[in-house]
C-alpha cells in the first residue's frame, strides 16, 4: 500500500517536472559551420531546442553547401535570392561591396594556396575577372562571364544567420541570439533579461573595445586581423578592393548593427574599402556602422543601437 | 524616464568604462609588458621580483598575449604608478641572459597589475572539447602542456599561472595558435578546423561577441 503511495507521488512529481511541463529554459550549443564557429542560445523547453538545434545546423550546412568557392549552383534558388542584396549593395557602395573578387582571393593565396603578395601583372590578371555589374541573371540562373570566380564570403554567413533566425522566430522563441563566426542576430532579452550584450573584439589586442546593448538587430564585424599574412613588415588581409586589387587601407575593423544580419555582412566589407562610406550608409538609414581606423581611433556612422566605448 | 533608469544612465557609462578599455592601453595601477615566445617560462620568475620590489600583484592577474608584426629581441618591463621598473637591474642578470639566447620573439605579453576589466571572475580550470565532447579538464594553475589529436592533425596546449593558451596547432591559418590566453569564465580559443575549443567554464561578462 506503502510503496503504491510512493510510486503515486513519484509518478505527479515527474508528471509535474520541468521537463513534462515543457518549461522555457536557456539552452545553449556552439556548431562548426562556414569555417568558423556558431553559438546558439535560446530560451526555449528542451525537446523544442533539441529539435531547433537541429533545423538550425540543416540551414547552415545548406548555406554553406550553396556558397562553397567554386561549387555554386548558378540556378539554386538561395543563390539567386542572395544575389539580389549583395548587388544591391554592390551599386549602393559604387562597388566597394563585390562578391566577384574570387579571383583575388585566389591571386593572393587566401583561397588555399600558399598567402603571398603577387606580382603587377598577376593583380591585374586576376582583376579583369572581377565586377559584380558583368554577373547576367536570365531565367532564375546567374550568368557568370568565363573565369570570373565568386567569393560569397562577405554576405553567406549573414544569409544563414537570417535563414536561422526565421526558422526559429518561426516557431514562436521569445529569446534568443544566433552567431554564426561573429555574425549575429540577437533579439528579445537574455537571461538577465536586459538586451545582449555584445562585445566588439579589439581589432589589434585582446579584449574587446566596445559594447553593444541590442536586441531585435543583427550586427557582423569585418577586419583585417583573422585572416592575413605579413611579408617585410606590411600586413595584407583578406578583403579586396575591387579597383585595386589589393588589400584596401585605411582601417581595422568595421561592425555594423542593423534589421538583416546578410546587409550587415555584406555593408561591414563596404564600409570597410570605401575611402568614404559617409557617402553611401546614409542609403540604410536603420543600419549604423562602429569603425576603428588604422591609427586605432574609433567613430561611428548612422545608427548607434547603444554602442558604448573608449579608448 | 523614472527615478532607477535615470540613475543606471548616470552610472552606466562610468561602470562601463573599465570593462570596454582597449587592452592595449593599460589601466590600473601598472602593467607588467614580457616580449618573449616562451612567457610561461619567465613570467614566474619576473612576478616573484615585483613581488620583491613591493608591488602588489594579484593573485589572478589578467594575462594579455599579442603577437608583434617583426620579431624582436626578446625583452621585459614594469610600469607602476606611472613609473617605468627597469627589472633588468633587480637580480634578473640570469634570467636576461637566458632569454636572449632564445633568440627574436614574436609574442608580446601583459600582465595586468590592476583590477580585473572584463569577462568574468578567475577560474580554476579550462575545459577542452573536440568535436562538441569534454576530452578534458586542465588546472590553470599547474604548468602543463598537452597535445590533442583533432581532425588533420593536433592543437597544443599550455597552462600555468593561472590561464591556458594554445601554442601550436597542424591548421593553416593559426589563428588559434595567435589567439591571446585564457583565464576568466567565458573566455575561449577556438581552432574551427579542428572542431576543437578550449574555454573556460561559465558566463562571462559578454552574451555573445563579434569580430
Amino acid at each position: 500500500m506503502k510503496a503504491k503511495r510512493y510510486l503515486g507521488c513519484l509518478g505527479l512529481a515527474l508528471a509535474l517536472s520541468p521537463a513534462c511541463l515543457g518549461r522555457k529554459d536557456w539552452h545553449s550549443s556552439t556548431l562548426f559551420f562556414f569555417d568558423t564557429v556558431c553559438d546558439l542560445s535560446l530560451n526555449c523547453d528542451a525537446e523544442e531546442y533539441r529539435i531547433l538545434e537541429k533545423e538550425i545546423g540543416d540551414v547552415f550546412s545548406r548555406v554553406e553547401g550553396s556558397f562553397a568557392p567554386g561549387v555554386e549552383d548558378f540556378s539554386s534558388s538561395l543563390v539567386v535570392e542572395l544575389f539580389g542584396p549583395a548587388r544591391q549593395v554592390y551599386l549602393d557602395s559604387g562597388g566597394a561591396f563585390d562578391i566577384t573578387v574570387g579571383s583575388l582571393s585566389n591571386a593572393w593565396g587566401f583561397h588555399g594556396g600558399p598567402q603571398h603578395v603577387p606580382s603587377p601583372e598577376q593583380v591585374r590578371a586576376a582583376l579583369e575577372h572581377v565586377g559584380m555589374d558583368r554577373v547576367g541573371l536570365e531565367n532564375g540562373r546567374l550568368i557568370p562571364p568565363p573565369g570570373m570566380v565568386f567569393d560569397w564570403g562577405g554576405i553567406a554567413k549573414g544569409f544563414g544567420v537570417d535563414l536561422a533566425v526565421k526558422a526559429v522566430l518561426g516557431r514562436g522563441v521569445k529569446n534568443g541570439f544566433i552567431n554564426a563566426g561573429g555574425d549575429l542576430y540577437c533579439w528579445g532579452m537574455n537571461p538577465e533579461g536586459k538586451p545582449w550584450r555584445v562585445g566588439i573584439k579589439n581589432p589589434r589586442s585582446e579584449g574587446f573595445f566596445g559594447v553593444l546593448n541590442i536586441s531585435g538587430v543583427g550586427a557582423a564585424t569585418s577586419g583585417d586581423y583573422q585572416r592575413y599574412f605579413e611579408e617585410a613588415g606590411v600586413r595584407y588581409h583578406h578583403i579586396f578592393d575591387p579597383k585595386t586589387g589589393y588589400p584596401a587601407r585605411g582601417k581595422r575593423s568595421v561592425t555594423v548593427v542593423g534589421p538583416e544580419t546578410k546587409v550587415c555582412d555584406a555593408l561591414s566589407t563596404a564600409v570597410f574599402i570605401h575611402p568614404k562610406p559617409e557617402e553611401f550608409l546614409g542609403k540604410y538609414p536603420e543600419y549604423g556602422a562602429i569603425i576603428v581606423d588604422e591609427k586605432g581611433k574609433y567613430c561611428l556612422l548612422g545608427k548607434t543601437y547603444g554602442a558604448s566605448f573608449t579608448q | 524616464m523614472n527615478r532607477r533608469d535615470f540613475v543606471r544612465t548616470l552610472i552606466t557609462p562610468v561602470l562601463i568604462l573599465p570593462w570596454t578599455r582597449s587592452a592595449g592601453s593599460s589601466q590600473g595601477e601598472g602593467s607588467l609588458h614580457l616580449l618573449s615566445d616562451h612567457p610561461e617560462d619567465y613570467l614566474p620568475m619576473l612576478i616573484a621580483e615585483l613581488r620583491r620590489l613591493g608591488i602588489k600583484v594579484k593573485r589572478d592577474p589578467i594575462v594579455r598575449s599579442v603577437g608583434v608584426g617583426e620579431p624582436q629581441p626578446p625583452s621585459f618591463t614594469a610600469a607602476w604608478n606611472g613609473r617605468v621598473i627597469d627589472l633588468r637591474r633587480s637580480g634578473l642578470t640570469a634570467l636576461w641572459r637566458r632569454m636572449r639566447e632564445d633568440g627574436l620573439s614574436r609574442r608580446l605579453t601583459v600582465v595586468d597589475l590592476g583590477e580585473p576589466n572584463r569577462s568574468g571572475g578567475p577560474a580554476e580550470e579550462a575545459m577542452v572539447k573536440v568535436d562538441g565532447r569534454v576530452v578534458d579538464r586542465l588546472p590553470l594553475k599547474s604548468s602543463a602542456c598537452r597535445a590533442y589529436p583533432v581532425r588533420d592533425g593536433h592543437v597544443t596546449v599550455r597552462t600555468g599561472l593561472g590561464f591556458a593558451r594554445v601554442t601550436d596547432s597542424s591548421c593553416r591559418q593559426k589563428i588559434c595558435a595567435s589567439s591571446p590566453p585564457v583565464s576568466r569564465a567565458g573566455e575561449r580559443i577556438v581552432c574551427a578546423p579542428g572542431r576543437f575549443i578550449l574555454e573556460i567554464p561559465g558566463r562571462g561578462y559578454w552574451d555573445t561577441t563579434t569580430g
